[in-house]
């Protein structure tokens, strides 16, 4: 059961690719790859911590102030998350800057609460929530590869191929819409090949 | 009305919980958080003055000289250091600055920047010689960067002049920098105009007037 729930949030449900959800994060922070695998464990931390706090509580909170009181909840491991980065990651914070107060009204956060774990209970909430937040890591991963290493011929910081003058478009917005799209249409042909067969 | 006192009872509940929680996390981080700011300044200030000078923080009256400025000084040389902040394309470049009683850039480092990635984020461009292919791990080169290497020795008190026809400061060989220098001129970025005149005007603009206010 481990094993499914973390294969559904990384591959079948992937955020990104199939649920399409935080694109606008997943466009800002891709442009390196340090930074789309920090803003990717910050999502997998807030969303793991807050499906599990929403589960506990989920019978207790009256259906018609659900919403409010899930963003409260969220907002504070979001805040938490903010202090301790500030504290002990703060080139990383400078980085991602506003994008992590953004977590907050990330949808794949809210959507999980929504969606996942207001309905079901704590150990399949804390699994969708890490499988959910691997496969934002992961996702991330895929597009900043493509876009640091086309956008500004490195990798991690690392200068990648002698002589090769970077498309800078990659590194911007547009550039990133086309990762995403490109991304997204090889997963999906891929996808749809498997459920023919 | 018992439904109104449900739910408000559940959401105040809720909310104090969350700042308690949001205190303690505050409490324990802000030794930690002041800690890296005065270390990530103090760091700053070395890179822009000579090693082994000797810095005293001045307070000024915050308009025509600024809030807070330093002294620094090492033999004969005296400098000043300012913090300006400008106004780029999408944030402001804060940086601080050391010039000489003459108006002479000594150094500059660029503290805080949210420029556009691979654009005008390359004021702070170290310009890394490692490849990924020595080792996925080789440690990226840290140095002081081309873009603000290139204003020492330039002169506040002129106009700084931005040279679009070279191509950038890392390209060029030692000639063509004196040049550039005898100009009282800086190459641009590439595609990054606006961030590169916010950085001269912050100078021509800010550092001139706070010395002028300081030396009387």
């Amino acid at each position: 059961m481990i094993r499914e729930e973390l294969k559904r949030g990384i591959f079948t449900e992937n955020p990104i690719f199939i649920l399409v959800l935080g694109l606008c994060p997943s466009l800002a922070t891709s442009t390196s790859i340090k930074n789309g695998i920090g803003m990717g464990l910050a999502v997998t931390f807030v969303l793991a911590c807050s499906n599990v706090i929403i589960s506990v509580v989920r019978k207790v909170i009256p259906d018609k102030v659900r919403i409010p009181c899930f963003i409260v909840i969220i907002a504070t491991f979001v805040s938490v998350v903010q202090l301790l980065m500030k504290a002990y990651l703060p080139a990383l914070d400078k980085q991602l800057g506003i994008f992590v107060p953004l977590i907050v009204v990330n949808c794949i956060i809210l959507g999980r609460a929504e969606a996942f774990a207001s309905k079901n209970n704590i150990f399949r909430s804390l699994l969708d929530g890490i499988g959910i937040g691997l496969g934002f890591t992961l996702s991330l991963s895929v597009l900043s590869i493509i876009r640091e290493s086309l956008g500004s011929n490195k990798l991690l910081g690392l200068n990648f191929i002698p002589g090769y003058e970077p498309m800078t478009v990659f590194i911007l917005a547009p550039g990133g819409f086309f990762t995403i799209a490109l991304v997204m249409a090889l997963v999906r042909r891929y996808s749809s090949r498997k459920k023919e067969a | 009305m018992k439904d109104i006192i449900k739910l408000t009872a559940v959401l105040t509940i809720i909310s104090v919980a969350a700042a308690l929680i949001i205190a303690l996390a505050y409490v324990k981080t802000k030794g930690t958080i002041e800690d890296g700011q005065k270390k990530a300044q103090e760091t700053a200030l070395d890179m822009v003055v000579p090693a082994g000078s000797v810095l005293t923080e001045k307070k000024g009256d915050g308009s025509l000289k600024p809030a807070q400025y330093w002294e620094a000084s090492k033999g004969d040389d005296q400098f000043y250091i300012f913090k300006i902040s400008s106004t780029g394309y999408s944030s402001d470049i804060i940086y601080l600055v050391s010039v000489d009683t003459e108006g002479l850039v000594y150094g500059m480092t660029i503290m805080q920047q949210a420029e556009t990635p691979g654009l005008g984020s390359r004021v702070q461009e170290v310009i890394s010689k490692e490849y990924i292919w020595n080792g996925l791990f080789s440690k990226a080169e840290k140095g002081n960067t081309w873009f603000t290497e290139q204003f020492s020795g330039l002169n506040v008190n002129n106009e700084i002049g931005i040279d679009k026809s070279m191509g950038e400061w890392h390209k060029l060989d030692g000639k063509s920098k004196d040049a550039l220098k005898a100009k009282n001129s800086i190459t641009a970025i590439t595609g990054s105009t606006i961030s590169t005149r916010a950085v001269t005007k912050g100078l021509e603009v800010k550092a001139r007037g706070y010395l002028k206010a300081i030396r009387g």
